[in-house]
């Protein structure tokens, strides 16, 4: 009920920031065809074709009631179904985001581990100052430099491209390990700062003491006692990689030219195609919506304390 | 508690002792001065005018007329590198600045009246937090125009709900305190209590979040003028000096390396500072460290 409230006053936002701030898409679009002998009276009979001389309130549940439906409408500026883009796109951002997530959840979390285990020597410091780079560095830069020094200087990779994975699986990994890891360095230091610190929290509880003292031995201590409550907060954090994560195909998408959901919002952006922008709004707001109804299930599961109603 | 007997002058050498305990943090503290100083004397210490193109000088390898070479206008790299500390300062902490004081207000308001109000906030922050940061400020810059104004609101705005949800979940547990109930009781009004009472018991965690929140604010203002959709040339931003420098990267990787470092440095001395912040400021580390 909550995620579904949620969706619903992401939508009414997105309508309100989309039609409140300034900038007339019907007068781009005549203007960026060849349409510029358009007469007055042409401009408001296309404004009333595409529902747009409409009161606001109108319009907008028009438009929800529209997509509720799956019909997402049309882009302005080039006519083609929006949900129909979205769901050719959808799959190509997902792909590199997933693997990207996949990799930043199993590799940030080790190395916090290993480092909160280690603690104060030399490899904690390598694990530590990595993360802070990992943090810190924008990701375009980190980008750039991967073709630099992949693509143009070694000449190993592709400097750029997407190919689809059921065409040429090769030839798509070859394309995908910079973006995919672009978008995982992120995720990996992060995870791996929130675990170093919760995994150092957790050890300094008293059943950690009682489980050193019953002389367990560490990988038994680290793994059974340990890990599973210094995983919670960063289970909280993960949740929240997936947004940023989905939010960074933009970066890379662009770097990389990748024609995904980044690349498509981008470009109806700079062409300010209300529709196009709505719809990937919408699509991206679910996806975060219902991966944080699986982080939720998943706290329940790791802390039985939790419960919900 | 030992600490509670010291007079205050020794609180604040312990924040001081904790704060700059490690190099990292000092490290941090020497750059973002550093950042201050070549803004404010930018003119003086810039060899070259930001914007003078000198069209026989164009893209050219780092030498000692040009330390870090030129771009494709034959603009002096270095200089718009010093030039735009000004723009990533200004957004960096002026966006975090506003986002942390309408979040705060906003944020005091749903937690100390609770109720409907609370909902109804709280309700519209979760929807803001729905969307990626980025991906909002992108759509409200886009909207806005690029420029330093839109820009500003764009990225405050993507900042807010983090300060709404934390001041929120400190009053909630403040409000309980007995100290608030006596306020009540004698009359002090729902203003009082809630900026002199409240309000100053959740400052540690502010400030912690929004020296944090800088280093992001400037990440998402790069990356913005990367895109084309934030600060727009001829204005020496780092994020569009890393973007004309792509174009280049072949010939002049320096021309993308070096704004991009820039940017990273400065992140990383907000994020330390940050750090430092909050094992000063962390009163269950009080004793510790």
């Amino acid at each position: 009920m909550h995620a579904v409230l949620v969706v619903l006053i992401v939508s009414l936002l997105v309508f309100l920031l989309m039609r409140l701030l300034p900038g007339d898409p019907i007068l781009m679009y005549v203007a960026s065809g060849d349409l510029q002998s358009f007469s007055e009276e042409q401009v408001e009979h296309l404004r009333h074709e595409l529902g747009m001389d409409k009161p606001l309130l109108l319009q907008y549940f028009d438009w929800l009631i529209n997509a509720v439906q799956g019909d997402l409408g049309k882009s302005i500026l080039h006519r083609y179904d929006v949900l129909e883009e979205i769901g050719n796109r959808l799959p190509i951002t997902l792909y590199i985001g997933l693997l990207a997530f996949a990799i930043g959840c199993i590799i940030g979390p080790l190395l916090g581990v290993i480092s909160a285990v280690r603690r104060g020597k030399w490899l904690d410091n390598l694990v530590t100052v990595i993360a802070n780079v990992g943090i810190t560095a924008p990701p375009f830069w980190v980008g750039i430099i991967l073709i630099y020094l992949f693509s143009l200087y070694l000449g190993l990779l592709p400097v750029y491209g997407y190919t689809s994975p059921l065409e040429n699986l090769g030839r798509n990994l070859q394309q995908s390990i910079m973006p995919i890891f672009v978008l995982a360095t992120f995720p990996i230091a992060s995870a791996a700062r929130q675990t170093r610190s919760s995994v150092i929290e957790v050890m300094r509880q008293d059943y950690v003491r009682t489980a050193w003292a019953k002389g367990l031995s560490e990988r038994v201590i680290i793994i059974r006692h340990v890990l599973k409550n210094a995983l919670i907060p960063v289970i909280t954090l993960q949740g929240m990689l997936l947004r940023n994560i989905i939010g960074g195909s933009v970066i890379v998408e662009t770097v990389f030219v990748i024609p995904g959901m980044g690349k498509l919002v981008v470009d109806g952006m700079l062409a300010q195609d209300y529709t196009v922008v709505q719809g990937v709004v919408m699509v991206v707001a679910l996806t975060v919506v219902i991966s944080n109804l699986v982080v939720d299930i998943l706290y329940g599961w790791l802390d039985p304390r939790i419960q919900y109603e | 508690m030992p600490e509670e007997a010291l007079p205050p002058i020794n609180e604040l050498r312990r924040f001081v002792r904790v704060m700059l305990s490690r190099a990292v943090v000092v490290f941090g503290v020497i750059v973002i001065l550093a950042t201050i100083i070549a803004a404010i004397s930018a003119p003086i210490i810039a060899p070259y005018d930001p914007d003078d193109q000198i069209l026989d000088h164009v893209l050219e390898q780092p030498n000692s007329k040009h330390l870090l070479g030129s771009d494709s206008l034959g603009r002096d790299t270095l200089s718009r590198i010093i030039f735009g500390t000004r723009i990533t300062l200004v957004v960096g902490v002026g966006t975090v600045l506003i986002a942390a004081s309408l979040g705060t207000v906003i944020g005091l308001i749903a937690g100390y009246f609770g109720g409907w109000i609370f909902t109804i906030i709280m309700r519209f922050t979760d929807g803001i937090m729905a969307i990626p940061p980025l991906l909002l400020a992108l759509v409200i810059a886009a909207l806005l125009g690029t420029g330093v104004k839109g820009v500003m609101i764009a990225v405050s705005f993507a900042l807010l709900p983090g300060y709404i949800r934390l001041i929120c979940g400190q009053v909630l547990s403040v409000k309980e305190n007995e100290y608030v109930m006596a306020a009540h009781s004698v009359g002090v009004s729902h203003l009082g209590i809630m900026f002199r009472h409240i309000l100053p018991n959740c400052f540690s965690p502010l400030i912690v979040q929004m020296t944090m929140m800088m280093g992001l604010a400037i990440l998402i203002e790069a990356s913005l003028s990367f895109l084309g959709l934030g600060i727009k040339p001829p204005s020496a931003a780092w994020g569009s000096m890393v973007y004309d420098g792509y174009k280049y990267l072949v010939m002049r990787p320096i021309l993308s390396l070096a704004p991009g470092l820039a940017i990273m440095l400065v992140v990383f001395a907000f994020n330390m500072i940050g750090d430092g912040l909050r094992d000063a400021l962390d009163p269950r580390l009080r004793g510790t460290l």
